[in-house]
């Protein structure tokens, strides 16, 4: 069957053209039979009579067509021009940041066709002067969508009940809505979702897909890799896979054994399965993607059926996994209960079930509680890593106290400045707000507000490298992660067998509980930024893994010699010691009281376990017993034996016992502040702490609390 | 008169007696009137707790719980030693199986437990909320007229330690910093920790912490910096030389209390007003 489709392009350097001509090359790929066509010499009437068209179209000057496109913009603009109810459509826009109105040709032409009653099956993508990797993910989107442009033909022929029916486009819409009832009431429409996470994106974007499959009649489940049986997967028609890479190109830890297992030869035949792949990566790496690559290839390997091709998103991963995510829900929606998959179900299920419209970030069964609108001001960071120039815009805006952060940001970026950048979802959408780390994704502008008042300064995270605006590098918190091998490395256990004969290692249901609660934490990178020491030391790995360290030696299920690697990591340099002031994480609301608690737990079991020993356990050991022994702190005691004699010469040529012996030359008190310093110089000379505490009134209670609760001082 | 029952913390009584020297006149001018804890100890200066969290936790309560006993809150002049009480208070209210424990090993040890009802506070924040900033400022003898950095530090500003202030942008000193006749100055590392408890063990961090911190607020045109922690204050003021070496930045900057700030503008210490002044204006740090 013929599926012509129209490839329009308006150009001026000869990009566009370029790129209609890539374009037209996929098209065959999607059954599509494309013409290509400069604006020059096509007109609005092919247009009207066109059931597909495709436009690829530059921006000139201050927002002007090109000079090839303004005949048939002129003709399209007028009142008479022919309407195009039965034209489906979709614009690639392609303009440069640097102009004022930015993609304005492309944006013109996605409003007429819209204005005259085309249907727009694919979103506008608009592309910056970097337009390859735009360009790319608008096609991946918009082809497989306008190729399922059309199946109302073939119900016409399968149906003898309907007639003429590509005269009736009203009775076409009907008997589809009527087949896709059918299809959502069969009897098998289950979706798994298959995650392999290191940072928690895959795994907050598998969970977003499962909230919008639900919107396809799709009944999704979402699994980790880690531990999950690729057998079961033998009998699943569905399968969506989103999994990020780590370091070079590896899998996720999680996602290892079952990459394992996928490369055996005791995989299973995935001949019924329907799949499509998510692929997170960071550009920066020399291997993109590579998990989600392997994936795809593996999958179709071991004789799946590729649905919808693969996208692969850089760190701001959100634009190409939404153009993804709704054609790929489709066309697994699309896919009846016996394993056949209606291509012609694809577009019906797009404009009814969400309205054309992908850009909403709400999902349409979520409730949302509505708040009055506020009136903000925003300051927000800006940097251009081109031009390495950085600054702050300033703007005054009246937005629902509902909005979360990411939806301010993204009203912002989608009416006032399409260049700002930012994470709007998951684990990296952190950023620093008035002080405050928090997750733009999860934070209601309203409460924010509330905090910190009506001028919000929004910042990137601290202590990270800005990759651009509000963006930042995780390369640090990656490299820290990956040195820690936080990976579970089990000892040999006992185990019980299931009812299958399979064998499964068991746990307490209190263990089970705690070690789930200790790595309750919804962002890694943010935790990071709870620490006022981790930007100011390079070598510290941060709370984050500090943490995650801690919970794996928790967890009764690790080796005995990966808990002792751990225990060193803990203990030696870069390790939970480097934190200079752990009391500041109490600062982060409920989560920073229980990382600070963490530490201190921690700190404790490693005093335990090692002794006093370095300067830390110094310090420790000589503070208590300073208290023990009069109810105060002797810091002359501390500096002398933490320090020890060396550290006190090296205070002598810095400055620092100068600065202390001669404190009253900068504070005016008495130069001698008792009889001390003539029997034991240089105590009580200056700011110099005394050599000698009296004790506490009563000291005795002092010495017989620490004995009943640490007999280690 | 307000009463308060008075816990100095860990140094103002030893490497930092300017602040002792200052806070009995400023008391005395305000109308506040302190009362001695004899038998109160250290807090264990979130140093205690990283062997032992629940000895840190019982010294404190031990301590609060002497206050409670002479029906009176707890007011310091260091912030660190605030949040630290203000933890203890939260896990005291909190955690029922831990303050079961604390309460019968003080009964114990002291015949003493605590309920809860004594409250932490933080000389500012009485200053600000209790005394007011228009009485303050009518009391003023000598304006300061500087430009003054206002340090927080991060321990007391955090949620139910910070008293009516704001935890992430705090205004309280600044106001309080124009009662006095002076001129504040912003800057965005006024809550940043300058790595107290770990002085003695991680100085590289800590030494670039604290030059940030104070070459930040002469960037931005301090003339003076005045911190509401003593434990902090040490840092910023007997490190600052050996902060500079280590980072090149400008560090140079007179560090005082704000106690002695307060004591100042009242009309005490008129000689090491003058000092400060002259530090402040033609040496520098």
């Amino acid at each position: 069957m013929s599926r012509p489709l129209l490839i329009l392009f308006g150009t001026q350097s000869g990009n566009s053209e370029d790129l209609a001509s890539q374009l037209a090359k996929s098209a065959t790929s999607h059954n599509l039979t494309p013409t290509v066509l400069d604006m020059d010499a096509a007109t609005v009437e092919q247009m009207a009579s066109s059931e597909r068209v495709l436009i690829i179209c530059s921006t000139w000057g201050e927002g002007e067509m090109p000079d090839s496109a303004e005949a048939l913009w002129d003709s399209a603009s007028k009142d008479d021009a022919p309407r195009m109810e039965n034209t489906h459509f979709s614009v690639c826009a392609l303009g440069d940041t640097s102009y004022e109105l930015f993609c304005q040709s492309g944006k013109d032409w996605d409003n007429r066709l819209e204005e005259l009653g085309a249907k727009r099956i694919f979103p506008r993508k608009d592309c910056d002067v970097d337009f390859d990797e735009p360009y790319t993910e608008w096609a991946n989107g918009a082809l497989p969508a306008i190729s399922a442009v059309g199946g109302s033909v073939s119900i016409v022929q399968e149906s003898e009940k309907v007639e003429k029916i590509e005269d009736k486009p009203e009775l076409v819409s009907s008997a589809s809505s009527s087949r896709i009832d059918e299809i959502m009431s069969e009897g098998d429409r289950k979706l798994v979702i298959l995650f392999g996470s290191q940072s928690g994106n895959s795994e907050d974007l598998a969970f977003r897909t499962k909230s919008k499959a639900s919107q396809f009649g799709l009944n999704a489940e979402v699994f980790d890799m880690e531990g999950y049986d690729l057998n079961s997967l033998s009998d699943t028609s569905r399968l969506l896979v989103i999994c990020s890479t780590w370091g070079e190109g590896d899998m996720p830890d999680s996602a290892e054994a079952l990459w394992q297992m996928a490369n055996s030869e005791n995989r299973p035949k995935l001949s019924k399965t329907h799949f499509s792949v998510c692929a997170l990566g960071d550009t920066s790496y020399e291997l993109f993607c590579q998990s989600g690559k392997d994936w795809d290839r593996i999958i179709e390997e071991m004789g799946g059926s590729r649905i919808q091709d693969r996208v692969d998103c850089d760190v701001d991963f959100d634009p190409p996994y939404e153009s993804w995510v709704t054609p790929a829900l489709a066309n697994l929606a699309s896919v009846d209960s016996s394993g056949t998959h209606h291509q012609e179900l694809v577009t019906v299920f797009i404009e009814s079930l969400i309205g054309g419209d992908e850009k909403t970030d709400i999902d349409l069964d979520s409730p949302v509680i509505q708040r009055d609108p506020i009136q903000i001001s925003f300051e927000i960071f800006r940097f251009n890593p081109e031009s390495m120039e950085n600054g702050w815009d300033t703007l005054e805006c009246r937005m629902p106290g509902h909005f979360s952060i990411s939806d301010a940001l993204n009203k912002i970026r989608n009416e006032v400045d399409p260049t700002l950048s930012f994470r709007a979802h998951g684990p990296l959408s952190g950023v620093s707000i008035n002080g405050a780390v928090i997750r733009a994704d999860i934070t209601r502008l309203e409460d924010l507000a509330n905090l910190c008042g009506n001028h919000l300064k929004i910042e990137p995270l601290p202590g990270c490298q800005v990759i651009r605006d509000l963006v930042v590098s995780t390369k640090k918190y990656d490299t820290h992660r990956i040195n820690s091998k936080p990976w579970m490395i089990p000892a040999t256990r006992t185990g019980v067998k299931t009812v299958s004969g399979t064998v499964i290692g068991v746990m307490e249901m209190t263990e089970s509980l705690e070690i789930h609660e200790l790595g309750d934490i919804n962002s890694p990178q943010l935790l990071q930024s709870f620490s006022d020491t981790l930007p100011y030391d390079s070598d510290y790995r941060g709370p984050a893994i500090i943490i995650h360290a801690w919970k794996r030696i928790q967890d009764s299920r690790l080796s005995d010699k990966a808990r002792q690697s751990l225990i060193d990591l803990l203990q030696d340099e870069g390790g939970i010691w480097n934190e200079s002031d752990s009391g500041v994480f109490n600062r982060h609301g409920d989560l920073g009281v229980k990382i600070a608690s963490l530490f201190n737990e921690c700190r404790s079991e490693l005093i335990r376990k090692k002794g006093f020993s370095g300067k830390h356990g110094r310090l420790v050991k000589w503070y208590g017993l300073s208290v023990k022994w009069s109810g105060k702190v002797n810091e002359t005691t501390l500096y002398r034996q933490v320090l020890g004699p060396l550290g006190l010469i090296s205070n002598l040529f810095s400055g620092v016992s100068m600065r202390m012996m001669f404190g009253f030359t900068r504070t005016g008190s008495k130069p001698f502040r008792s009889l001390l310093p003539l029997v034991a110089p240089p105590a009580g000379i200056g700011k110099m702490a005394p050599m000698i505490n009296s004790k506490v009134e009563s000291h005795h209670e002092v010495v017989n609390l620490f004995n009943r609760l640490d007999k280690r001082f | 008169m307000v009463k308060f029952a008075y816990y100095p913390g860990n140094v103002a009584r030893a490497a930092s007696y300017e602040v002792e020297d200052c806070i009995q006149p400023l008391c005395s001018s305000l109308g506040i009137e302190l009362v001695e804890i004899p038998k109160a100890t250290s807090d264990g200066g979130n140093v205690i707790s990283q062997a032992s969290p629940i000895l840190q936790h019982a010294l404190v309560a031990r301590n609060m719980a002497l206050a409670e006993n002479m029906g009176l809150d707890i007011m310091t002049t260091c912030a660190s030693s605030h949040g630290i009480h203000c933890d203890t208070i939260n896990l005291m209210k909190t955690d029922k199986v831990k303050n079961s424990k604390i309460n019968s090993v003080l009964s114990q040890v002291s015949q003493i437990e605590f309920i809860g009802e004594s409250k932490s506070r933080h000389l500012l924040h009485i200053l600000v909320e209790d005394i007011g900033l228009e009485k303050i400022s009518s009391l003023v003898k000598n304006p300061i007229r500087l430009k003054i950095a206002g340090y927080y530090g991060p321990n007391m500003q955090k949620k139910g330690a910070c008293s009516k202030d704001n935890v992430f942008n705090p205004t309280y000193l600044e106001q309080l910093i124009i009662a006095l006749g002076g001129v504040p100055v912003e800057y965005d590392l006024k809550c940043q920790s300058v790595g107290a408890p770990a002085l003695l063990t991680n100085q590289s961090s800590v030494l670039k912490m604290t030059a940030a911190v104070l070459s930040e607020a002469k960037e931005n045109g301090a003339q003076l910096m005045v911190s509401s922690c003593t434990l902090s204050h040490a840092n910023l003021d007997t490190y600052q030389i050996k902060a500079r070496r280590k980072t090149g930045k400008d560090t140079t900057l007179p560090v005082i209390h704000l106690a002695e700030l307060v004591a100042f503008a009242l009309g005490h210490h008129k000689d090491r007003f003058a000092l400060l002044k002259t530090r402040a204006l033609i040496i520098g740090g």
